[in-house]
């Protein structure tokens, strides 16, 4: 067999190898290697569609295994994690349906005034908000399937975050007290989350506590359906915020504070929180349940 | 049992062999009829060792790739003993079932 065509073949299943979780990688990669190699043809440089098919869906099936066999707060945090990844392209699809029907306010001309003042800022609000959802996604769902590190991935969704705050700049532009509004609170919410980032290294006991009460208070805060971060609720949102972060990790808050931080642009018909709320407690009931058959299933 | 078990531990009571060897082996003892792929391979050999039935045997090297070896444990030599009766048994009952249909068996 060609060695520089080994190098290649191997290179690639190397690469899909990437996608199992750590744990069975560092027990298994050099063996499913060689024995992927054994079973090559001579001059094979691209695994076979089969092949690839399998180690596919025998990566996913592993980090499904794995997840099913982590206990407690592991397990719900990685619920939480998978929620949240599936839940940004949802919220992307959401903001570029928003994004379409604000161009349709050229086509009815009774309402055009009326939309006028809206589209003004309004859309360039929503460019970076779609662009940080973009980019959150993307970030989610590579870390979820693998692909790319949660170092990396946490930092993408940073970025995203981070982009988010121009609306501080375009509202400032439009004047009125919007800019306080949308530009001082998601001020306040990144401030916040660098908080949290720093409570996430406290012990382990201490962040439970937290991030349970924070949890709680979420919730409340997420079915009250209040509209202004400086409202009523204001008072719960950054203890929530804290708390979900310490339960949660770094990586799930930060991407869930891409429709905090947009959360008056956010899907119209159905509060984000709220479908937040519905992602992350039908991941953890999901979660819990596969715990539980397990454990039923062992003692059977 | 899964069948993927089931080819693993029978190829292993043969004595210990390799990943690759496991799948050549399933696939001579299976006249070619089960193809083992090297991803659902280290699945299942990942979760039988996790059960105990197997474990990691000894590592060679050669040509600077790492052959890991694995052999069947008691408690495997007697999971799959259980399987091949309970095996047996299903097609005792389905064999006296197609007599009693007048067909040939």
């Amino acid at each position: 067999m060609n060695p520089g065509a080994v190098q290649v073949l191997e290179r690639r299943y190397r690469a899909l190898i990437r996608l199992y979780p750590q744990r069975f990688r560092d027990k298994h990669e050099e063996g499913l290697v060689t024995t992927l190699l054994d079973g090559a043809k001579a001059d094979q440089r691209c695994p076979a569609v089969g092949e690839a098919f399998d180690l596919m869906t025998m990566a996913s099936l592993e980090h499904f295994r794995e997840d099913t066999q982590a206990s407690g707060l592991r397990a719900v945090k990685q619920g939480v994690q998978m929620g949240a990844a599936m839940l940004l392209p949802i919220l992307f699809i959401f903001k570029l349906h928003n994004f379409y029907k604000l161009n349709q306010v050229f086509l009815p001309a009774a309402t055009w005034s009326d939309k006028w003042n809206y589209t003004s800022y309004e859309i360039l609000q929503s460019i970076p908000a779609m662009l940080a959802a973009l980019l959150g996604s993307l970030a989610l769902l590579g870390f979820a399937s693998a692909k790319v590190s949660g170092r990396f991935a946490a930092g993408l969704c940073a970025v995203a975050s981070a982009l988010t705050l121009l609306p501080i700049v375009t509202a400032s532009r439009a004047g009125g007290a919007m800019w306080l509004h949308r530009g001082g609170g998601a001020a306040l919410m990144t401030t916040l989350l660098c908080l949290a980032w720093s409570l996430y290294q406290e012990p382990p006991l201490l962040r439970k506590r937290v991030g349970l009460l924070g949890l709680l208070l979420l919730g409340c805060y997420s079915w009250m359906g209040l509209t202004s971060l400086f409202g009523l609720a204001a008072y719960f949102a950054p203890v929530a915020v804290i708390g979900a972060c310490g339960a949660l990790g770094p990586r799930a808050c930060v991407a869930m504070s891409v429709p905090l931080i947009n959360r008056a642009l956010s899907v119209a018909w159905m509060d984000p929180w709220a479908l937040l709320m519905t992602v992350l407690v039908s991941a953890f009931v999901f979660h819990m349940s596969l715990l539980r058959t397990r454990s039923l299933l062992r003692t059977m | 049992m899964q069948d993927t078990s089931f080819w693993i531990l029978v190829s292993l009571l043969e004595g210990e062999a390799h990943g690759y060897a496991i799948t050549r082996r399933t696939a001579e003892l299976s006249d070619g009829a089960f193809k083992l792929g090297a991803g659902s391979l280290y699945s299942a050999l990942d979760r039988l060792s996790d059960e105990g039935l197997i474990s990691k045997g000894r590592q060679e090297i050669e040509n600077g790739r790492a052959r890991q070896y694995f052999r069947l444990l008691k408690k495997g030599k007697d999971a799959i003993s259980e399987e091949i009766e309970q095996r047996a048994n299903v097609v005792r009952m389905a064999k006296g079932r197609l007599k009693l249909v007048g067909g040939v068996s």
